[in-house]
């Protein structure tokens, strides 16, 4: 067990393989002092991000069913609205987990809205008055998610 | 009244349904769009999956995209978000890697070509480029040249374009002998003009022959 925990610690990322050829200083820079970035390349990585995770939404949306490490399934209109990691998001996952969950008609929902949801949230990113329509729509529900999720728990 | 509101529920409901099937066939139609011909027949079987070996050596790799062909072989996908539609080495390198971790972590067979799908930012136009992954022996080769860097034995080769230098966060640590405004200019200071030209993609310059 320990051994395999220390093969891990050591274990390299392709990603670093890839630094490497684009300059090696630079990656035994990041290795000494830590990831470093300008501002310009702040904002080139929150472009790659969003470019990945909508790479992945379309990738739900071409096969429901493909095998992802990625936190699987998400919320996927509510990630396009609010964010992966925002409270709203957060609640509504709650509302899933708490209450959607214990009934088999929650359940049903649950998986019908995995199913449509890809399409939908690739619509909302497209269309931004929509979007803010879907976020009033919305906004209700997180508020009775969060007002509802600490009596349940 | 109330039989009334069921109806109209049900019939929103069931144009929704409509909406929501007929967005999601596009969508895929529009997937389709950018796939090379030899891809059309295959189905997507992995997106953003992280894969482990211990052997030859241990390392990660995080796959955007793996392809199932009809033969039973992956095809691995990297989405790059780039204005020039080019592949650099490192895509191949880092492909590569992704390859030897899947064959070795997970005993699937990969295809000696990856794809690297370059999107415009702006355009969100995808094009995709075929490049020849590396063989086993060319990544641990790599391999040994990255645990020397990282354990300080040998001295790490500095890239010779300005422009990955200006876009730099440790750009004052590694050249400090060159002024911001030169890196402004794009002008090219001589002592690393005299270190020589630029090889083959992200603009290495030329390898120590004792390393």
């Amino acid at each position: 067990m320990r051994t395999r925990l220390r093969a891990k610690r050591r274990a390299i990322r392709a990603s670093d393989l890839a630094k490497m050829n684009v300059c090696e200083q630079k990656l035994v820079f990041e290795k000494r002092y830590g990831e470093r970035f300008t501002r310009a390349q702040e904002e080139r990585v929150r472009d790659g991000d969003r470019g990945h995770a909508r790479f992945l939404r379309q990738a739900f949306v071409v096969n429901p069913d493909v095998h992802s490490s990625e936190s699987k399934p998400w919320c996927f209109i509510a990630s396009e609205l609010w964010g992966e990691h925002a409270a709203e998001t957060r609640a509504l996952r709650g509302l899933r987990d708490a209450i959607l969950r214990r009934y088999a008609i929650g359940r049903a929902f649950t998986r019908v809205y995995y199913r449509m949801s890809p399409a939908v949230a690739a619509y909302l990113a497209r269309h931004p008055r929509v979007r803010r329509l879907a976020k009033a729509a919305l906004t209700p529900v997180v508020a009775a998610a969060k007002y509802a999720l600490p009596k349940t728990r | 009244m109330m039989a009334m509101l069921c109806f109209l529920a049900a019939v929103g409901a069931m144009l929704v349904g409509v909406w929501v099937v007929t967005r999601q066939h596009r969508l895929k139609l529009r997937e389709q769009d950018w796939l090379p011909g030899e891809l059309k027949a295959a189905s997507l079987e992995f997106a953003e999956r992280v894969f482990y070996t211990k052997w030859p050596f241990p390392l990660y790799a995080k796959i955007d995209r793996a392809y199932r062909t009809p033969d039973g072989g992956l095809v691995l996908t990297e989405l790059k978000r780039r204005f020039k539609r080019q592949a650099y080495r490192s895509d191949m390198v880092e492909l590569s890697a992704q390859k030897l971790a899947i064959e070795r972590g997970a005993r699937r067979r990969i295809a000696a070509t990856g794809l690297v799908v370059v999107e415009h930012p702006i355009t969100k136009e995808r094009t995709p480029i075929p490049v020849t992954l590396l063989l086993e022996d060319e990544i641990a080769v790599l391999r040994r040249r990255y645990q020397l860097l990282v354990d300080g034995t040998v001295t790490p080769d500095k890239a010779n374009d300005m422009r990955l230098c200006r876009s730099c966060a440790y750009v004052d640590r590694c050249k400090p002998e060159v002024s911001l405004d030169q890196l402004d200019a794009g002008r090219r200071p001589e002592k690393i003009q005299k270190s020589g030209g630029l090889t083959e993609q992200h603009g290495h310059a030329p390898r120590r022959q004792s390393d």
